[in-house]
């Protein structure tokens, strides 16, 4: 008896250890839900399915990772009990630690449809009873459960696109967040749920991720497998995809599903081809089939809500850094010759979106030319996140000597989490520069104050003109006018007449004077006619007025000298025009001279009267012969 | 009711009833300064109407044309301002900004030396001036002929001759500059193509040969009128006939 114990001791043993090996080689693929390593004393229960037909049977196993006791079952009042308890136990290694587990399974169905509650199970481990999980079971009517339904040879592929059960596989991306600040980081992940023997993935399709930068977090070749409980039904879980994204507008941004083409390995039905059970592919498990059957699933879309960053504070040289960064800035040298290089190098490093950071607005002193920064990017993506580093290395090269200071400055960024700008300050930096050697491509020192022409930044019209403004009458020209004509017209006209009449008076003049000449001897001569008279009567007095008279009258007359202008001197001057002869002249005058005299003086100063008037008529006659 | 109309009156007819000259020419640059060259122009053409020109109207209306991008009717207008006031440089400027928006090259022929120097002449002042010139010139020259003919004296004669002489030739010359500017303005000889595209055709008639197209704004020679049509010169190669709907006279 107690050899017999020992041997099925031995045999448990065997057979533990076999099963042992099964697992560990089945764990990428398998089951992997039955060895999870902890230390932590764990209860579970769980189903194969939670969405049942009526009367379809399912199993509901119940975990315990230590050795327990009285165990209290649910009760199943709802349900069909078809077998169980069935108590398996098993055991694992890792790493030196030693775990094992005992499931107890039941085969149960559902006895109508509805929503049931499995009610929450108890164990006892050492002094601690502990409980199960609950467990909903949803059951639906009749029908046929879900199936592989492909009959095919085995080891081909199907493509059976979305006949899987999606309970048994389905795709799910989930986030870390919905609502975020622009350029704040999100986890992204891409996983898929099976309860199927997955094999592997073809022709994945990951969204476009539009609207943000995606940092990848690096993976390894070779899908892990891990185990999630949903809803109470364990799920084998491979993690596709895990990327970082950065949103880089504000609003709402949808993240297409993701869809991809899983292949399933399934059992297939029993072979009818005697020679395929004994030299098909599979010699060792040979008495079943199993064909590889594609499966195309995909999975949810996702709504993101990106909120524009604060812009009370937002300091007005914000690069669009969003994270937790530091800075650092150095050069390389600070002495140096004109027209020599100095590398200034800002490094950022810190988590966020290191690649939509800017370049940091630097203001130079305007004797150093500089030039668009270089930018180098470091940047890797972890479990925790992206991180790295950027630099910007600015090339600056002074053109003249003298001490110059880069100002400085802040380097600023947002911290999604304390939601608030901090400000990451510089130290100023100061640089000599020497003379360096004279360099005839550089520009000259001595700077000459250059006269520039005034340049025209644009061409327009001429303003109207505002003035006084002369309005004329159209076709109203001066030429051509009256005024005009008789401007030319009247003149000739007065001229003409102002000849006539200066002819007239010219002709009229002369005869007079033509006449009075003629008539100036016979005058004359009358007068001495009358003198010779008052001789004869003595009458000195009116002899002398008569020889007077008639020298006057006649001069007057011979030289057309009017009666208000005569005078002695205006008579001499007329007769030496007329070129009479001095003699005479001075004869007539002595002659005027003593008449004037005689003609007031007493009678006996008189002298010879007839010689006074022989005189007279001599000198009438001398005139008259020159004039 | 009566109000209304008594108050919308001045305001809807304006100018329709208060249109003296000078209200217009003050409306139309304030409208042209307030930027509303349409109202502008209007007011120019309707101070036109009445008759009334001056170098100035058809400068501002040149400018309100060219603000309204209707540089057709700017070029005619700074052409006919220039006409009138051959000298100010502010209408050669803008004529040549205008000029600028053109689609035409247009070479100008070139000018013997005489020509420039009568033109020049002509420009210095409006055919009334020198008609005034011509005849106090005219007048000068009867004074000294006077004093030429009744002086008895040698010396006073030659001075009267000479002077009269001088005075004659400048009353002439005077006189011809007159006629010609006298001319130049009365006679309808050169014109503006107006509408966008002219074509210059052969004869005088639909069916006549396509010789070449001229744009809105080319300024042409009118030689003659047949009816409908205008003999317009280029220059002595481009000569043709082109409807007088499309043109019009500086």
């Amino acid at each position: 008896m107690k050899k017999n114990n020992i041997y099925k001791l031995m045999f448990r043993k065997v057979i533990l250890f076999y099963f042992f090996l099964a697992v560990l080689f089945s764990l990428p693929l398998g089951k992997g839900w039955g060895w999870t390593s902890s230390y932590a004393q764990k209860f579970t229960a769980s189903v194969n399915k939670n969405k049942v037909a009526v009367g379809e049977v399912f199993q509901l196993d119940f975990t315990i990772n230590a050795s327990g006791k009285s165990f209290t079952p649910p009760s199943f009042s709802d349900f069909t009990l078809y077998s169980g308890p069935n108590q398996s136990s098993s055991m694992q290694i890792i790493n030196g630690s030693m775990s094992q587990s005992i499931t107890l399974s039941y085969y149960v169905a559902a006895k109508k449809e509805g929503t049931f509650t499995i009610n929450s199970a108890s164990i006892t481990v050492g002094n601690n009873t502990l409980q199960s999980n609950a467990i909903t079971i949803e059951a639906v009517k009749g029908g046929n459960t879900q199936q592989a339904q492909t009959q095919s040879q085995g080891g081909t592929q199907d493509k059976n696109s979305g006949k899987a059960s999606s309970e048994n596989l389905f795709a799910k991306t989930s986030v870390s967040k919905s609502k975020v600040y622009a350029g704040e980081q999100i986890v992204i992940t891409h996983k898929v749920y099976t309860r199927m023997n997955l094999k592997g993935f073809q022709d994945v399709k990951f969204p476009s991720y539009n609207g943000f930068w995606a940092q990848e977090l690096g993976r390894n070749t070779q899908y892990e497998v891990n185990t999630e409980n949903v809803d109470g039904v364990s799920y084998n879980v491979v993690e596709i995809k895990k990327a970082f994204l950065f949103a880089q507008r504000s609003g709402k941004i949808q993240i297409e599903p993701m869809e991809v083409e899983c292949v399933v390995r399934e059992k297939s039905g029993k072979r009818k081809d005697p020679f395929e059970q004994f030299f098909g592919h599979d010699p060792f498990f040979g008495f079943d089939s199993y064909k590889d059957v594609l499966y195309s699933v995909k999975s949810n879309a996702i709504n993101i809500e990106v909120v524009p960053l604060p812009e009370a504070n937002k300091p007005a040289d914000f690069p669009g850094a969003v994270g937790n960064f530091s800075m650092n800035a150095t050069i390389d040298k600070d002495k140096v010759k004109a027209n020599e290089g100095i590398n200034l190098k800002i490094t950022i490093s810190g988590k966020g979106n290191l690649k939509l950071i800017d370049a940091p607005k630097m203001t130079f002193p305007d004797e150093i030319e500089t030039y668009d920064p270089k930018t180098n990017e470091n940047i890797s993506a972890n479990q925790s996140g992206v991180s790295g580093s950027k630099t910007f290395e600015y090339l600056l090269i002074p053109r003249h000597e003298g001490v110059y200071t880069i100002p400085a400055w802040n380097f600023n960024y947002f911290d999604a989490e304390k939601k608030m700008y901090v400000a990451l300050p510089s130290k100023e930096f100061t640089i000599t520069v020497e003379k360096g050697e004279s360099n005839s491509t550089s520009s000259p020192v001595i700077s000459s104050v250059a006269k520039e022409d005034v340049k025209m930044i644009g061409s327009d019209i001429r303003y109207i003109k505002t003035g006084n403004i002369n309005l004329d009458k159209r076709g109203e020209y001066f030429f051509n006018s009256p005024i005009f004509i008789s401007g030319f017209a009247v003149p000739p006209l007065l001229f003409l007449a102002f000849l006539f009449l200066r002819r007239e008076h010219i002709r009229r003049n002369s005869d007079i004077v033509l006449v009075k000449k003629r008539n100036a001897s016979r005058v004359a001569k009358k007068q001495l006619v009358q003198a010779e008279k008052s001789m004869k009567n003595s009458d000195k007095e009116n002899f002398f007025i008569n020889i007077l008279s008639a020298l006057y009258n006649y001069t007057e007359h011979k030289m057309n000298i009017s009666t208000a202008e005569h005078s002695k001197e205006k008579v001499i001057y007329e007769l030496k025009e007329k070129n009479v002869s001095e003699e005479t002249i001075n004869e007539l005058v002595k002659l005027l001279d003593e008449c004037e005299f005689a003609r007031y003086a007493p009678a006996s100063q008189s002298g010879n009267l007839e010689e006074v008037y022989s005189r007279a008529e001599n000198i009438i006659t001398k005139i008259e012969d020159v004039v | 009711m009566a109000l209304c109309i008594l108050f919308s009156l001045p305001l809807g007819k304006g100018w329709g009833w208060a249109a003296t000259p000078t209200d217009l020419l003050d409306s139309a640059s304030t409208a042209y300064s307030k930027g509303n060259f349409q109202k502008a122009s209007e007011h120019y053409e309707v101070i036109i109407s009445l008759g009334y020109e001056s170098p100035e109207v058809y400068f501002n209306l040149g400018n309100a044309y060219y603000k309204l991008d209707n540089i057709g009717m700017s070029v005619l207008n700074y052409e006919r301002a220039k006409k009138l006031s051959p000298q100010d440089e502010d209408i050669h400027f803008n004529l040549k900004l205008a000029n600028q928006h053109t689609i035409d090259k247009i070479e100008p022929a070139p000018k013997l030396f005489l020509e420039e120097w009568w033109d020049t002449l002509k420009s210095i002042h409006s055919e009334k001036i020198w008609g005034l010139r011509s005849i106090v010139c005219f007048m000068l020259f009867l004074f000294f002929l006077g004093v030429f003919i009744t002086s008895n004296r040698l010396i006073n004669k030659q001075f009267g001759f000479w002077l009269g002489l001088l005075f004659f030739v400048f009353s002439i010359i005077s006189f011809s500059v007159s006629k010609s500017r006298y001319n130049d303005i009365t006679n309808k000889n050169s014109a503006v193509i107006l509408s966008s595209s002219a074509e210059i055709k052969n004869s005088p008639a639909d069916t006549g040969t396509k010789l070449f197209i001229l744009h809105e704004g080319a300024k042409v020679s009118a030689r003659e009128t047949n009816g409908e049509w205008v003999k317009v010169e280029l220059t002595s190669e481009k000569v043709g006939w082109v409807k007088r709907s499309s043109i019009e006279f500086i």
